[in-house]
């Protein structure tokens, strides 16, 4: 074996001893974690089920990965490193990964995991009938063609995954929350494969699930946590209180007036423009804490690839350089967050001086480009919705300077289901789109790099950026910042399409929530978390 | 009666039908599918292909309708995509939550608006008439959305004194139901109240002014006589259609209402279904709403001679 992944590293030894100092800290007489408690949870829409990785969306992910848990897991930094796991091995040629399990783990209904349970699991996602929606990641038909050749049990605590390929993203795509690959015990299925109910392993197991008003969690009592500090979704998981409520309240304005009244005690992902509001109370009366962060997820101009007028190069170039990054971050945040045009996200360990590059804003440029591409004022179509308020303010922000530099724009504004609709199509001159959080840059060029005549959400049909992206794939952790360095470079010659920047959320809680921390997924984690109201003192 | 009755139902067969098809056809001539926004972020054109044939969205629309048809007749009305609920009894749970809102709201606009109509049209152009019809005017002229905020806002955050949204069955917890229910029921009666307060209102000034009202008096008939057995009756029948008007668009979902104080009602469930482009819960659940305007309807049409014997069934 010739890589091996290990939960403690150098940087986590200083967090391991920071954890020390600070137990010893409240050791000494000062207020630690308290176990019990309800706490409740605002989520704008009803989970859609309670099966990881087959029907989903972003809130059913938010309370499904407190109650699975995958072999490895993102930390804060966006690494990935064990979680049920103990060690991951990698074969010298790539296509081996043993894991090799914690001792000790229990699933919701005390039994302990063994290597079956990790192979019945993936036996199951990797079936079609199942309808696990990243099937296509695994099983040699998506754009990388990685397969799972077999996974097999080699000890009580050992699993062997057998790939087609060398994958450099295998770990950060098993380890992916969209497609969660929580283990989960085989009483979770019915004997026909139907799915009943998760029992996982994870620090909460669900209690109640009321269709329409919410979700329940209780603490799993025998949980099992890792000694590291609690990073990303691994480290110390330990739950501390006994109830999560995830309630349903899809009103925006009636989820802060839950807060304001102590009806909630959490809320997340709330927008920049919806800041304000909050902001207000905890100056006016101090009772609500914010905490601001910025997210993975990255907003973007697309410009039809095979449009007449929009696909010359020339044109692709004009638009760029009629838009002013800066300003239309500073519009849509509120000046919370940097502008960014590329897809290697500003808190990515990736990013770098290469990356903060982009066309200048140059309006006169940007008429002489155009002109020369043979556009004469004909109407240009920007798509958007109200749904999600950044992707209007973006296209009212394009809208304003795109005019200004003499191009003609008229917006559409559609109701989301219509725009993806269009986007997957690919009928839109103009779209005011948003990518969600990839974990790694290179499974964000690749949503937009490949074949349109395959798939028309592909913006980018270079070969030689289908090549890198290829390359990406399989390269080596010292080679891909030099790759994505160079499709950065590319994607500034060619404009496929125009990055705005990175997300920039706050999540406000009550006084009472302690020790919560919001992270660039933009969801809750609410282990580690105690209420200081909440019951017994640890 | 019975005749009229049952002529009535089997009138709703043909109209269900003509429904059926117009909710089938339009719901698909917008753009998006199920398909597409079960899969999200995780789509590409292999997974969409095999989404659509899953739920069936590959076959000719034609064949679509008539397997959806035949499931309704059956009683089947299909799962929700989104959540694999059955349609049926997804819609039967919901709809009794707006039920539990929209009976107290309705019950309490009708005792507070009749008479309040009543006694404007009597005093007319009086303080009272004044009155009423400036509180009628200014709850007409708020809208629902903004009258919740404002209770949320004076009762929930400034008081206090009642939750701001959520819902507890009173069946479950009887005290706790209720305080959940009180300002949900309030917006609505707020609204509700304008409407038909002003209707009666202006039925009753009408038959104030009518010749048998005047022989009454003459007669030396007592006003409150007059007021309750001549003129209620009278100036009811025209407000009853309007009362079934409100109990139709109330029973089929206050979107509004339900979305602000996250109540889990058959209005809100509409709504959702329509963004997510759920078509079996959009067909279910349109369906259902025809049929309870069909329902309210007849109701009506059954009404009717109890309050104006003028009026005959045939």
């Amino acid at each position: 074996m010739s890589h091996s992944l290990h939960p403690i590293t150098q940087s986590a030894r200083f967090r391991v001893l920071l954890a020390y100092c600070c137990l010893a800290y409240t050791a000494l007489g000062n207020a630690g974690p308290i176990v019990g408690g309800e706490l409740r949870i605002a989520i704008s829409s009803d989970i859609r089920s309670t099966n990881p990785g087959v029907n989903r969306d972003g809130s059913t992910d938010a309370v499904l990965y407190h109650i699975v848990e995958q072999l490895v897991a993102f930390t804060d930094d966006l690494n990935v490193e064990p979680l049920l796991a103990d060690r991951v091995d990698i074969s010298e040629d790539g296509l081996n990964y043993i894991f090799t399990l914690r001792e000790g783990v229990v699933f919701h209904n005390g039994e302990q995991l063994k290597a079956e349970h990790v192979v019945s699991t993936w036996k199951r996602l990797l079936t079609p009938a199942t309808g696990f929606r990243c099937l296509d990641w695994y099983d040699g038909k998506g754009n990388s063609g990685l397969k799972i050749e077999e996974v097999t049990a080699l000890t009580p605590l050992s699993v062997r995954f057998r790939l087609n390929q060398p994958s450099s993203l295998f770990l950060h795509r098993i380890a992916n929350l969209q497609c969660l690959t929580g283990i989960v015990h085989p009483d979770s299925v019915s004997s026909d494969g139907n799915w009943l109910k998760p029992i996982g392993t994870g620090p909460y197991k669900l209690e109640q699930w009321n269709r329409g008003k919410g979700v329940t969690l209780r603490r799993h009592k025998d949980y099992s946590a890792r000694p590291e500090v609690r990073t990303g979704l691994t480290g110390n998981k330990t739950p501390y209180i006994e109830r999560l409520h995830f309630v349903v309240t899809p009103d925006a304005i009636a989820a802060q007036a839950a807060l304001f009244s102590g009806a909630v005690d959490l809320l997340f992902a709330v927008p920049p423009a919806a800041r304000h509001s909050v902001a207000a109370r905890h100056t006016r009366k101090g009772d609500v804490v914010l905490k601001d962060y910025l997210t993975l997820d990255w907003t973007a101009l697309l410009i039809a690839p095979r449009d007449p007028l929009l696909g010359k190069p020339e044109m692709r170039r004009a638009i760029a350089h009629a838009l002013a990054h800066e300003q239309i971050a500073e519009f849509a945040n509120l000046g919370m967050a940097p502008a960014n045009a590329s897809p290697v996200q500003v808190i990515s360990p990736y990013y770098n001086v290469h990356h903060s590059q982009w066309l200048e804003y140059n309006p006169d440029k940007a008429r002489e480009l155009a002109a020369a591409a043979g556009y004469r004022g004909e109407t240009l179509w920007l798509q958007t919705n109200r749904k999600y308020s950044y992707m209007f303010d973006n296209a009212i922000a394009i809208q304003a300077m795109l005019q200004a530099a003499g191009f003609n724009v008229q917006l559409r504004v559609l109701d989301w289901a219509s725009q993806l609709s269009n986007f997957l199509r690919g009928d839109f001159q103009l779209s005011s789109f948003g990518y969600s959080s990839r974990s790694h840059p290179a499974l964000l060029f690749g949503t937009f790099t490949g074949d349109r005549s395959l798939t028309k959400t592909y913006q980018w049909e270079a070969a030689e950026a289908r090549q890198l992206v290829a390359e990406l794939a399989t390269a080596a952790e010292s080679e891909q910042q030099e790759i994505l360095d160079r499709l950065f470079v590319l994607m500034r010659e060619q404009v496929p399409l125009i990055g705005l920047y990175n997300d920039h959320n706050t999540d406000v809680f009550r006084l009472r929530v302690k020790n919560y921390e919001p992270w660039a997924f933009g969801r809750p984690r609410l282990w580690g978390v105690w209420l200081d109201d909440g019951g017994t003192q640890q | 009666m019975m005749r009229y009755v049952l002529t009535k139902l089997l009138l709703m067969i043909p109209s269900l039908l003509l429904v059926s098809a117009l909710i089938f056809g339009l719901i698909r001539s917008i753009p998006g599918d199920p398909a597409e926004m079960l899969l999200g972020d995780n789509l590409n054109s292999t997974a969409l292909a095999a989404a659509r044939q899953e739920l069936g969205l590959d076959k000719a629309m034609p064949l679509q309708y008539v397997y959806w048809l035949k499931a309704i007749v059956s009683g089947d009305f299909g799962e929700s995509v989104m959540t694999g609920e059955p349609v049926l009894a997804a819609l039967s749970e919901r709809f009794l939550v707006t039920l539990q809102v929209v009976v107290p709201a309705f019950v309490l606009s009708i005792l507070v608006a009749l008479p309040a109509g009543l006694a404007a049209a009597y005093y007319h152009l009086r303080w009272i008439d004044r009155s009423v019809v400036l509180f009628a005017t200014l709850c007409l002229s708020v809208p629902s959305f903004w009258m919740a905020l404002l209770l949320i806002y004076t009762f929930g955050i400034s008081w206090g004194v009642l939750p701001t949204g959520g819902f507890v069955s009173p069946a479950v917890d009887f005290s706790e139901g209720i305080r959940h229910l009180v300002l949900p029921v309030t917006a609505l009666v707020f609204v509700e109240i304008a409407i038909l307060t002003r209707m009666m209102r202006a039925s009753a000034i009408e038959v104030l002014q009518q010749d048998y009202i005047t022989h009454a008096r003459a007669k030396g008939v007592s006003e409150w006589r007059v007021l309750f057995l001549h003129v209620f009756p009278n100036a009811f029948a025209p407000s009853l259609t309007v009362i079934g008007l409100i109990l139709g668009s109330l029973l089929s979902g206050t979107a509004v209402i339900e979305t602000v104080f996250g109540l889990p009602g058959l209005g809100r469930f509409i709504v959702d279904a329509i963004y997510a482009r759920d078509y079996p819960v959009i067909q279910g659940s349109l369906l259902f709403v025809v049929v309870i305007y069909l329902g309210v309807n007849l109701l009506v049409d059954l009404l009717y001679p109890v309050f104006d014997p003028r009026v005959r069934l045939s």
